[in-house]
């Protein structure tokens, strides 16, 4: 069911991008046009917490020692249209 | 992803204490003390009852009313050493495979009939002749006696309060039926079996980040649309890695987390639990229990926890990468694993069950349960499909027309 979790965060993000004015109206519409599906799965996911788990990558005791850094520049980008990396997979987590 | 493979514990070779060498497979440290099956007596009245008392966290004689508790158990056979000095892998004798059949026959050591114990739902019986109790406490191959088990801490009745608050927020839209059969006072008491396990490793994890140098509008038709400017860096992070403790289902049933068939992850979700004050096992802990036994041998879980390692490194490497706001992109992730800790456990998880049966035939047990130890609650509820599909069409509508109010306003 992590399509539904998909849809209610999509939703959470498209309300967010509503509050900060640039194109925020008509992410208020696209949100208003999505609304029976987000309450479904909002719904859905109280109930059944289907998108719930053990977050065993934070709650399990761990220590990093003596931590090596290597950060080699690469390039520099103009003109990305989205504010995040596109295919960054930092926090997200393969083994749950 | 670099593993040392975990071959299969042989034979016992050391009664507790630090563990011995032996090159070619792991270092077995033995559990099971003196246990022996049959009938465990009080040491001050000789009876074979004896249960947890759940107010002290003690066994107590069900006659004489004497208390008393176990050790440690991680302590007791030195399995809570420093991780940074694991080298290897060390098991307790209790993670055995599990080659055996789960019913085992007893001889009572009061009367001599034979009683047959089905280890796959308990680790007692009473003798049908004389009344005593026996009990398992031999690690035969079938993996039903465990290294250590985690006594209950919390009350039935406060169980039985935390799964009613738990249906008690969800009631509008849960199936009728459920509502009209909950009757929170049927939850049981469950010691599932787990693996724990302690792995020093050494992680390099590799990927490229970006960092945002500016950000400004630019004008596409008559839209002002955002563009953003970022440096690409390739990132590597390289550290030591301790991890303590780590909890795994061993238990194949468990480890299904197909939410369409299985409330499992409900159980998954009121983890971690408290496992370095499990005590050695002693079956007189799960008296008034049920318990399921493993049967998930470390060839199987040893993936597991690797890849569970794995995510942990990435998750330690996310906290060093504040610089790169637009995010990192992980492609690589190799572990070298230096050594590694594993005991079987039980672990107390109050539970109650509604088995649900759709119109359509299918059918799907959900769970709420609660955290034996602290009463973390996490549960499934059956919904009434009809009543949400019907306000979720009616929440459709009114948004549909404030939409289209909207959209003629702007």
């Amino acid at each position: 069911m992590t399509g539904l979790a998909a849809l209610a965060a999509d939703a959470q993000v498209l309300a967010g991008s509503g509050a900060d004015g640039d194109g925020g109206a008509g992410g208020l519409v696209l949100l208003l046009l999505l609304a029976g599906p987000v309450f479904y799965a909002q719904v859905y996911l109280r109930y059944r917490n289907t998108d719930k788990r053990h977050r065993h990558e934070a709650e399990t005791r761990s220590t990093a020692l003596d931590v090596r850094s290597t950060d080699v520049f690469v390039e520099s980008r103009k003109g990305l249209r989205g504010s995040r990396m596109k295919g960054a997979t930092s926090r997200r987590v393969p083994g749950s | 992803m670099g593993d040392v493979d975990a071959p299969r514990p042989t034979a016992p070779d050391q009664p507790g204490g630090p563990p011995t060498d032996v090159p070619a497979g792991p270092r077995v440290v033995r559990t099971e003390g003196d246990g022996v099956d049959g009938i465990a007596r009080c040491a001050r009245c000789g009876a074979s009852e004896a249960s947890l008392n759940i107010a002290t966290g003690m066994l107590r004689c069900g006659f004489c009313r004497y208390e008393w508790r176990t050790e440690n158990a991680l302590a007791t056979f030195d399995l809570d050493g420093d991780i940074g000095e694991l080298t290897g892998v060390v098991v307790g004798s209790g993670t055995g495979d599990v080659t055996a059949d789960p019913s085992v026959t007893l001889r009572c050591a009061a009367c001599g009939a034979d009683v047959v114990i089905d280890a796959a739902a308990a680790v007692q019986a009473r003798c049908h002749w004389c009344r005593n109790t026996l009990s398992l406490a031999a690690q035969v191959p079938n993996g039903a006696v465990s290294d250590m088990v985690l006594p209950f801490s919390v009350p039935k009745a406060d169980a039985v309060s935390l799964v009613a608050q738990f249906v008690a927020k969800r009631q509008f839209f849960a199936h009728p039926r459920f509502r009209a059969e909950f009757s929170p006072e049927n939850v049981m008491g469950v010691y599932l079996p787990y693996m724990v396990v302690d792995v020093n490793a050494h992680a390099r994890v590799t990927g490229q980040g970006e960092h945002q140098t500016r950000s400004y509008t630019v004008k596409v038709d008559d839209r002002q649309e955002r563009r953003y400017d970022a440096d690409l860096y390739d990132v590597v992070r390289e550290f030591d890695l301790h991890v303590d403790d780590l909890t795994l289902e061993s238990s194949q049933e468990r480890r299904d987390r197909d939410t369409s068939r299985t409330s499992n992850h409900v159980i998954n979700t009121i983890m971690p639990f408290d496992v370095e004050n499990g005590v050695r096992y002693d079956p007189n802990y799960l008296a008034g229990f049920t318990s399921e036994r493993r049967d998930l041998d470390l060839d199987a879980l040893t993936p597991v926890a690797h890849e569970q390692v794995g995510d942990i490194a990435r998750y330690r490497a996310d906290e060093t990468i504040p610089f790169y706001d637009r995010g990192v992109r992980w492609d690589d992730t190799r572990l070298e694993i230096r050594g590694q800790r594993w005991v079987s456990a039980y672990l107390p998880v109050w539970l109650y069950s509604y088995h649900e049966t759709r119109s359509s035939g299918r059918s799907l047990l959900h769970y709420v349960a609660v955290n034996g130890r602290t009463g973390e609650t996490m549960g499934s509820v059956p919904l009434n499909r009809g009543r949400l599909w019907a306000v979720s069409g009616v929440v459709q509508a009114v948004a549909t027309v404030a939409a289209v109010v909207l959209a003629v306003l702007l």
